[in-house]
């Protein structure tokens, strides 16, 4: 803490220690002590905590009735998966899940892509060898 | 964030309306003052009060109290809807009460308070809304820097510097008042 860092508690915080930053507190307490001119920043500024604190809002009186009078109800189906899986099994177990369901997902999409391209091969390379057989077949009748 | 309302979240979330009732009762004085600070007027206020318990009952299940205490979160979820409020509906003036200014009247001692109330709460208002929003939760809302911070979503020497601007700036408008 030195004497630049005390002002700029002041002119972020205020002038009441009570406000400033708790692991700062009394160490800038005790340098404004032995500091005339924070000393006096602190009494120009203090006006502003004073107006601060005059300024106390209206109450909502409502406001309690009105949120509970407007709560949505929860739905059965939302219970029953909440009981079936718990919020803690889900935010603790999601991810592995996901990422162990993965290589499980990739195989069936390679799998799946690969079988087909070889059934096109394997249709395709039978009519030519078809072609290529009646060919050979003209070929050896000449 | 102690045990027992860590405790109190978790029932809440399974639809125990009771749980919810007290996390209501314990954060909805707080809340309001602070929301109703951020938007100056009291109608306003109380749509973004109600929303934001709305959401701590319908999405409570995201609440993560090893990440942050709750008043922290719905803090948060206040601050954000105060400032989706203003970027659709611009900047709201402070509400008058025309009854308590009629020439008619004899200035009284409230009505003199009524009065210096509105005023800073005008000034207040004048400021830009993050560094409004980082003077409420700093100087009444008493929350750490940290938080205040985290909310705001910028580092702590960015929250000082917004309130050093805010309160330098709220220094000039409550002269220019007297």
């Amino acid at each position: 803490m030195n004497r630049e860092r005390l002002i700029q508690i002041i002119e972020a915080y205020g002038a009441l220690p009570e406000h400033w930053p708790e692991q700062e507190r009394d160490v800038a307490q005790d340098l404004l002590c032995h500091d005339v001119q924070a000393q006096r920043l602190v009494e120009t500024l203090g006006p502003v905590d004073d107006a601060l604190d005059s300024y106390v809002p209206d109450a909502l009186p409502h406001i309690r009735t009105r949120i509970l009078a407007s709560l949505p109800h929860r739905l059965w189906l939302d219970r029953v998966l909440e009981w079936l899986f718990p919020r803690e099994l889900l935010s603790n177990f999601w991810r592995p899940l996901l990422a162990a369901s993965l290589p499980l997902v990739a195989g069936l999409v390679l799998g799946g892509s690969v079988f087909a391209v070889e059934a096109t091969d394997t249709w395709e390379d039978e009519i030519i060898l078809i072609a290529l057989d009646e060919g050979a077949l003209a070929t050896s009748d000449e | 964030m102690d045990v027992g309302e860590a405790d109190l979240v978790e029932r809440m979330v399974t639809g125990d309306e009771e749980a919810y009732r007290i996390l209501l009762d314990h954060h909805l004085p707080s809340l309001s003052r602070y929301v109703t600070r951020m938007m100056g007027n009291s109608t306003d206020a109380e749509d973004i009060v109600q929303e934001t318990f709305i959401r701590l009952w319908t999405q409570g299940s995201r609440y993560d109290s090893s990440a942050a205490r709750l008043s922290t979160w719905l803090h948060n979820i206040a601050h954000n809807l105060c400032i989706d409020h203003f970027r659709k509906h611009g900047r709201m003036v402070l509400e008058e009460h025309p009854d308590d200014f009629s020439d008619e009247d004899e200035p009284t001692d409230h009505l003199v308070e009524t009065q210096r109330t509105m005023h800073i709460g005008q000034c207040l208002m004048q400021l830009a809304e993050r560094q409004r929003s980082a003077i409420i939760m700093c100087h009444y809302q008493g929350m750490s820097n940290r938080d205040a911070a985290a909310i705001l979503d910028v580092s702590v020497d960015a929250l000082e510097s917004l309130m050093a601007r805010g309160r330098r700036k709220l220094r000039k408008l409550l002269i220019a008042l007297v």
